[in-house]
């Protein structure tokens, strides 16, 4: 269990540099306040706000007055709604789930039977096929996969509508457009997994002993193959999260992601600061829990 | 001292017309055993992309900026109502769609470029400095890899923006903090097996300065994995600076960029589809022939990189 130990001490440590980046971030250019109010905004506005935000203190006193607050689950004000940060963001992490969840799933599911085949079938037409299918998958921008989806099943083919959220039919596109760029990457990482461990002397061992080729890949080799895969999926995470900013755009689902876009043009720093914290947050979780897994999964680092 | 004479450097060793040819003759024949069609067409596709990318102002058929209102939303040329003063169709204040594309592109590229380069060399120092000082400073640099990887680098992206507004020194500058964690852990990894190599262990034996065997040593030992890096990473930076450009904090109008041109035609989806289409194709061409590059590099160099 001290493996573990480390790594949550680890996790700590960086969502405090997080934090801390976050913070300078947002003094970079001296004060906040100028990124919040408009440049024509009367100079009483500009001095309240000062006060109201505790600007007036000296920096450090400011750094710790945030480190305390978050910890407290306070995320600060927002500017735009004129409500606490946490509260607007909590507002918006369900619709995020409801695109991020399935589409985890999905390029979970549909990635380990797709690489599994491409690496036994390898170099012959089907392993190519689904290569350059998830080279493709991984070279298009998500907005634009986003795009040609709209094209092709809203605009040409009316099957789902191309905006907004409320029906189970509002789900399809958005879910898809994400799924693409998460299930591309892991047929690769499952297909190389796979190689390596098909050229592992047990695997001959198990063919030596006349046990069907089935029976060689999916209980001798696959089970040991997705040790990797699995600890990729904490990186899957982050990709989603990156990606729904995008893809929430796109779809103008209102999500996280969208939050954080129409926070620019509010320049709502406080809003922004939040998101990048919370996913930061997720992130680091989840591959604590990864980590966890792997531990239980793997008995080689037990010791 | 611990020359390892092998075939290319003999070939690359004789001199005069004949040695050029041999030389030729020996990359011809090095060509056609390594590089699979995928690889040839990426290069053929990169070059029909790149080159009149860089000359736009001799290929392009108009100026990228000049309006022309009474050919608002034309088609491509090929079709019915198309005319090939136009060949990619036009946008809604009636500017040529293929010119846009052409000066898009060289804003694009030159990004990728340019930030790929920054950050390919501090990605190098500093994996180089962690991997061969090691201690204290190592964990330090690692520390920071962790934290920046552990952010959604878009919303970083978004954040920072905000702060230092859009201008293209700004994203610039994000697009090269995006890939030097990747470069820093690669490097690291390499630079820790080196530091055990006999020609390292001998030129410390005989006393060689810290910087000399970090530059003369170390450093020609890492250029086929940050080739192969920045190869990556330059596909990796052309999408995030389209991503950029979609959300409105990278490249702005009217200077065009395939971001900016995608977000801008997709309001037009339903009545003038080329107008986002075009880039992004011209955008994906780029994208998966430098990735098919990345990937034929890194097999045969056999580097190991992270992602």
């Amino acid at each position: 269990m001290n493996t573990f130990s480390i790594r949550l001490i680890r996790t700590l440590l960086t969502l405090w540099g997080v934090l801390t980046l976050t913070f300078f971030l947002g003094r970079l250019k001296g004060d906040p306040v100028s990124l919040m109010l408009p440049i024509t905004a009367p100079l009483e506005d500009f001095e309240r706000m000062r006060a109201q935000m505790g600007l007036d203190q000296p920096l450090l006193v400011q750094y710790w007055v945030y480190l305390s607050d978050v910890l407290r689950g306070d995320l600060g004000q927002s500017i735009a709604y004129n409500r606490p940060v946490a509260e607007v963001i909590a507002e918006r992490i369900p619709a995020t789930l409801e695109l991020g969840i399935p589409a985890l799933l999905l390029s979970t599911a549909l990635s380990i039977p797709l690489g599994v085949l491409s690496a036994v079938k390898r170099n012959r037409p089907i392993d190519r096929l689904i290569m350059s299918l998830s080279l493709t998958g991984h070279s298009i921008p998500n907005f634009f996969i986003g795009i040609v989806l709209i094209l092709l099943f809203s605009v040409q083919l009316g099957w789902a509508p191309s905006f907004g959220r409320g029906t189970p039919a509002h789900l399809i596109l958005p879910i898809l457009t994400l799924t693409i760029y998460p299930l591309a990457f892991l047929i690769r990482l499952t297909r190389s997994s796979m190689l390596d461990v098909l050229h592992q002397t047990y695997i001959s061992t198990a063919r030596a002993k006349g046990l069907k080729e089935r029976q060689v890949v999916f209980v001798h080799a696959l089970r040991n193959a997705l040790i990797p895969v699995i600890t990729i999926i904490g990186i899957q995470v982050a990709s989603i999260i990156a990606g729904s900013a995008i893809v929430e755009t796109v779809f103008s689902w209102p999500g996280m992601g969208w939050l954080a876009v129409r926070s620019i043009g509010a320049r709502d720093y406080p809003v922004i600061q939040g998101i990048v914290l919370m996913s930061a947050f997720a992130f680091s979780v989840t591959n604590l829990a990864v980590d966890l897994i792997y531990v239980v999964i793997d008995p080689r680092i037990r010791e | 001292m611990l020359t390892n004479e092998t075939a290319p450097s003999r070939i690359l060793g004789r001199v005069g017309l004949p040695g050029i040819v041999t030389r030729w003759r020996a990359g011809q024949r090095w060509w056609r055993r390594n590089a699979t069609l995928a690889v040839q067409l990426s290069f053929l596709a990169l070059a029909l992309v790149i080159i009149p990318v860089v000359f736009a102002g001799t290929f392009a058929p108009h100026a990228p900026t000049a309006i022309d209102l009474r050919n608002r939303l034309l088609p491509p040329g090929w079709t019915a109502d198309g005319t090939w003063d136009y060949p990619l169709g036009t946008d809604s204040t009636g500017r040529d769609i293929l010119t846009r594309i052409l000066y898009g592109g060289r804003i694009s590229l030159a990004i990728g470029g340019i930030a790929s380069v920054i950050g390919l060399i501090a990605g190098t120092l500093l994996g180089l400095i962690s991997g061969y000082v090691r201690g204290l400073v190592d964990q330090a640099i690692m520390f920071l890899v962790d934290v920046q990887l552990s952010l959604p680098f878009i919303l970083l992206a978004v954040a920072v923006a905000l702060v230092l507004g859009n201008s293209l020194p700004v994203l610039v500058g994000i697009a090269a903090l995006s890939t030097w964690p990747h470069y820093a852990r690669v490097v690291r990894g390499v630079v820790l097996t080196l530091n055990e190599r006999e020609f390292v262990v001998a030129s410390r034996a005989v006393g060689g300065g810290h910087w000399h065997i970090m530059t003369a040593h170390m450093l020609p030992n890492l250029l086929s994995s940050m080739l192969v890096l920045a190869t990556l990473s330059l596909g990796r930076i052309i999408l995030l600076e389209s991503g950029l450009s979609f959300l409105g904090i990278g490249v702005r109008p009217p200077t065009p960029s395939w971001g900016n041109m995608i977000s801008d035609g997709r309001a037009f989806l339903t009545n003038a589809p080329w107008w986002a289409v075009m880039p992004g194709i011209a955008l994906v061409i780029v994208t998966m022939a430098v990735g098919t590059i990345g990937d034929w590099l890194r097999d045969i160099t056999d580097v190991t990189t992270d992602r």
